[in-house]
């Protein structure tokens, strides 16, 4: 770890050796860089086999997880070895996060393993062994499908097996015999494990803090063999006592309880005037896919059953209803009778719902079939909202000879007509619905069941993912942000596929097979109800579970923003997080480079002869500098990419032409100060300006009278990696002139593209993910804006200064328009 | 069209063997769909009895398994039945392991992980070739 007192000040080193420890640092960066890259691959390799197109074992994810911590170990390495160990920390999040992905792979459970509650906002899927099948589906339902569930916690298998312990010990010295039955009549007497009832309390605390104040719950065993009836309207005062009398009807009702398979769900209760399931049917001449059958009741009269039959795709078409007769005087439900008049004077009769809430319930079981690889037997309940809420998930047992489907493609897709094919899987699976070609100035009238056909597969249709029941584009790979969202919500996806906006129609019905990377016209019936035997990767698949789990500690990035006071080595909490934070900070340790300025002074630098009114130095640090060079470097002797471009705007003469500001008495006694101040913080090579050179990168300091820049940039043909950033500082004028000479140059950065911030005189610009050609314009510009801003700040006399020289940098710049240009098509 | 044997009116049967059961589970609708008739195995010694008894017209076998490894696998299928075709995949794929492969007469060689297209293409060229050969 650094120490303090020598933390600030680097030893001067001997000529020629600051050069070494200048190359040296860029070849650490460049290093950073490369591993950067590789594990942007691995992870994008990884996030490709979830998509099920690949077929991977166990071996892959070990191998993937292995080469992935060897990268990060090196990235992290580097880092240090660039700060003089600043960031040793880090370290610690990398070994953290390689124990829980090692233990993954292992078997174990992850460090949540431990955790004997765990609230819904941090359950996945692929933690359904630890915290029950339902509480990961109420908890799939809020965090990824955006469909109205319950708010709670799950007490998990390790909480529940801590009480069952207790049970088992109590019952041992108990007087009783061991059966089960009796067993259970004693739970209701023990005492909580108190850990668990602290865990408990905790997250009932947490929930009724999400809420508000406290709202009453609802306690239900979840088993794999089933999920007990709930115990519903509990008071935080009674959860303990409910969670027992939970357990003691469960093991009042197993002959020999699960090791270790039992979880008790803890929500709020969710109230409402109509309940009812909604699971899958066969019924005769029904599609051979079987049918949507909805029942509902009134939550006060259960006998009161009603059932609905609707298609399994969208949109949804109720074929079959049974619908009982209703007494004339008694209201379905508060406020509405079964009977109402119509304009003709006669009497109309209501079912308990009608087609759009029925086909709400169906949009959200095939959002769980999709999510979980399978049918769901889901249970709602419908209070005041326009949505149900999921209340109760299980597993649909199969449909009567869905198991014995034919899989070969003869009986699948006898007389289907072909419409597209080709293009490249993102995520397998099979849909149907209709096409909709998707505007981006529209996107909120997707239509729920839809297939996207796009032109491009860009981000911004991630609005309408979870609307859609498949995507197909004409542009786009299996790796980039949409198809990380295909994945995801296990959405069938293609992308790449030539023609799709021509030979897919807007409104024809279409099955998507996105495994096979081909669209049939209309709904293949047959197809569709394939999917039980598909090739597809399952959720429930011990390799799917598996990859899920390691990529929740490989892939997150919400530790994005440089600037802010969270971006810490202590919130690196993912391998991107710990390479996207070692990144920036290799690019802050990078901008210290004439820090390291005994290279500056070596009998390696030479002058660059160059037609402008300033004198620059070059230091060559590898390949950024033809090897024919003399004494003075010309501009052909220029091999550095970045610094070749900032030359062709440094070096337009029109920019430096501007008359100089009128210098005024105030301006020049205000000037003193800074003079002094500049003088103060001048180093050694105070008033030579510098380029420090490789092939694909530049630090360009720049001082220009009493300011000064610098321009670093790094070009390495990933748009991940380039970037450019901008510091410009100083001035003599007073500290209004150099304030308006700041939003100028603020206005001109941020019509660029950059993100810019501004600290009194100070300007800081970034441009970062961007292609070689966007950083090639900007660096052009930028060369036109140091020579334009030279000085400016003695003519900024007035506020309205600040948009008159904008426009007349526009007016005199060759490049701002290329890359305007280049920004709007880029997107 | 579906897959037929040469110079037969059944369909090509093809079995496959690796001992990880996410490939064999994913494998065999696969092929399936692509109108093949498949086995599927996760013990090399119940395949190895298998092939004593029936013949494949392709066999697909990982490398490296527990008991009887694929390489062995490979020379005893190709010491009864000459004529089946042979892809062999494998996670831990080196240059020796592919050369060593082809030296036992495997008509290809596929580093997992792999594409679901690719190995039903791998399948489809052999199934070709072995036709195109007893034509």
């Amino acid at each position: 770890m650094r120490l303090p007192f020598i933390s600030f000040r680097r030893h001067k080193p001997a000529p020629g050796q600051g050069l070494e420890e200048v190359r040296s640092l860029f070849a650490k960066f460049q290093r950073i860089q490369k591993y950067n890259t590789n594990v942007l691959e691995l992870m994008a390799e990884m996030d490709r086999a979830l998509g099920g197109e690949y077929i991977f074992d166990r071996a892959f994810l070990e191998s993937s997880v292995r080469e992935l911590s060897g990268h990060v170990y090196q990235v992290v390495y580097c880092l240090n070895a660039m700060s003089q160990n600043e960031y040793v920390a880090l370290f610690d999040r990398y070994q953290s996060i390689k124990g829980v992905l090692d233990d993954i792979l292992a078997g174990g459970v992850g460090p949540f393993g431990a955790s004997l509650a765990l609230p819904y906002s941090v359950l996945g899927v692929e933690m359904d062994p630890m915290a029950g099948a339902l509480n990961v589906c109420l908890a799939e339902a809020r965090n990824r499908l955006d469909i109205a569930a319950p708010d709670g916690f799950a007490v998990t298998v390790t909480g529940c097996s801590r009480l069952l312990e207790t049970i088992g010990t109590a019952v041992a010295a108990g007087p009783h015999a061991s059966r089960v039955g009796r067993r259970a009549a004693e739970v209701t007497e023990i005492d909580f494990p108190p850990e668990l009832a602290e865990a408990i309390n905790y997250q009932v605390e947490a929930l009724f803090d999400r809420h508000g104040g406290p709202v009453p719950l609802t306690v239900r065993i979840c088993s794999s063999a089933m999920n007990s009836e709930p115990l519903t309207n509990v008071e935080s005062k009674d959860l303990l006592d409910a969670c027992r009398r939970a357990l003691a009807g469960y093991l009042a009702a197993a002959e020999e309880p699960e090791d270790g398979l039992v979880t008790l769900a803890v929500n709020e209760t969710v109230s409402g005037y109509l309940a009812g399931w909604v699971s899958v049917v066969a019924k005769p001449g029904s599609p051979s896919g079987g049918l949507y059958c909805i029942t509902a009741w009134p939550v006060n009269s259960p006998d009161r059953k009603e059932s609905f039959f609707l298609r399994r795709t969208y949109p949804f078409d109720l074929v079959e209803s049974e619908i009982k007769a209703k007494p004339l005087g008694q209201p379905l439900y508060a406020g509405v009778n079964p009977l109402s008049f119509t304009p003709k004077g006669l009497y109309r009769g209501s079912a308990l719902m009608g087609p759009s809430f029925l086909r709400s319930i169906a949009e959200c079981a095939a959002a769980f079939e999709r999510i979980l690889g399978y049918p769901q037997n889901l249970g709602w309940i419908r209070g005041d909202g326009e949505r149900p809420v999921i209340v109760n998930v299980s597993p649909a047992s199969g449909l009567d000879g869905s198991g014995a489907m034919a899989c070969d493609s003869g009986d699948l897709l006898e007389g289907a007509e072909v419409m597209l094919t080709g293009g490249e899987t993102v995520q397998m699976g099979i849909a149907a619905g209709p096409v909709v070609h998707v505007s981006e100035s529209e996107l909120d009238r997707f239509p729920y069941g839809a297939v996207a056909v796009a032109r491009q597969a860009s981000p911004r249709l991630s609005a309408i993912m979870r609307r859609a029941s498949a995507i197909v584009t004409e542009i786009g790979a299996s790796i980039g942000h949409l198809a990380t969202i295909a994945r995801e919500l296990r959405i069938p996806a293609i992308f790449g596929a030539d023609g799709a906006m021509e030979r897919l129609p807007e409104g024809t019905d279409v099955t998507v097979d996105a495994g096979e990377r081909t669209v049939y016209r209309g709904i293949v019936e047959p197809l569709l109800a394939s999917r039980a035997c598909s090739t597809e990767l399952y959720p429930n698949d011990p390799e799917y579970v598996a990859l899920r789990r390691l990529l929740r500690w490989i892939m997150p990035l919400d530790l994005i923003d440089p600037d802010s006071s969270t971006f810490t080595v202590e919130n690196c909490r993912t391998y991107h997080e710990i390479i996207h934070f070692a990144h920036e900070r290799s690019i802050e340790e990078l901008l210290k480079i004439q820090e390291h300025g005994a290279g500056l002074k070596s009998q390696y630098v030479r002058k660059l002869e160059i037609d402008t009114p300033i004198d620059i130095f070059v230091l060559d640090i590898g390949g950024g500098v033809s090897p024919e060079a003399g004494h003075y470097v010309r501009m052909d002797d220029v091999i550095s990419k970045p610094f070749l471009a900032f030359l062709d705007g440094l070096s337009l003469k029109e920019v430096w032409g501007r008359d100089a500001g009128s210098l005024g008495i105030r301006e020049i006694i205000s000037g003193f100060d800074r003079t002094f101040a500049a003088l103060m913080e001048s180093p050694e090579f105070s008033g030579k300006n510098h380029a420090i050179l490789a092939e694909n990168y530049m630090n360009v300091g720049l001082r220009l009278g009493y300011h000064y820049s610098v321009i670093d940039s790094y070009l390495s043909g990933n748009i991940n990696q380039n970037y450019v950033y901008f510091r410009f500082a100083g001035g003599f004028a007073d500290e209004n002139h150099r304030r308006r000479r700041a939003e100028l140059i603020r206005t001109i950065l941020d019509q660029l593209g950059f993100k810019v911030t501004v600290k009194g005189d100070l300007v800081l610009g970034k441009l970062k993910l961007a292609d070689n050609t966007e950083v090639i314009s900007a660096l052009k510009v930028l060369g036109e804006l140091t020579g334009f801003t030279r000085q400016i700040d003695l003519s900024m006399d007035s506020e309205n200064r600040v948009e008159q020289f904008a426009r007349l940098f526009r007016e005199k710049s060759r490049y701002v328009a290329t890359l305007e240009e280049e920004e709007k098509t880029s997107g | 069209m579906t897959p037929q044997c040469a110079n037969c009116d059944r369909k090509t049967q093809i079995l496959i063997l690796d001992d990880e059961p996410i490939v064999c589970k994913r494998l065999r609708p696969a092929f399936q769909k692509a109108g093949y008739e498949v086995e599927t195995f996760i013990d090399s010694a119940a395949a190895m009895a298998r092939i004593e008894e029936k013949r494949f017209d392709i066999v697909i076998t990982d490398l490296k398994m527990k008991g009887t490894d694929g390489m062995h696998f490979l020379a005893r299928i190709k010491e009864i039945a000459p004529d089946t075709g042979v892809v062999v995949i494998t996670g831990f794929a080196t240059s020796e392991s592919a050369k060593e492969s082809f030296r036992k007469g495997a008509f290809d060689f596929v580093a997992k992980p792999f594409k679901l297209s690719d190995i039903i293409d791998t399948v489809r060229r052999l199934d070709e070739n072995r036709r195109a050969g007893s034509a």
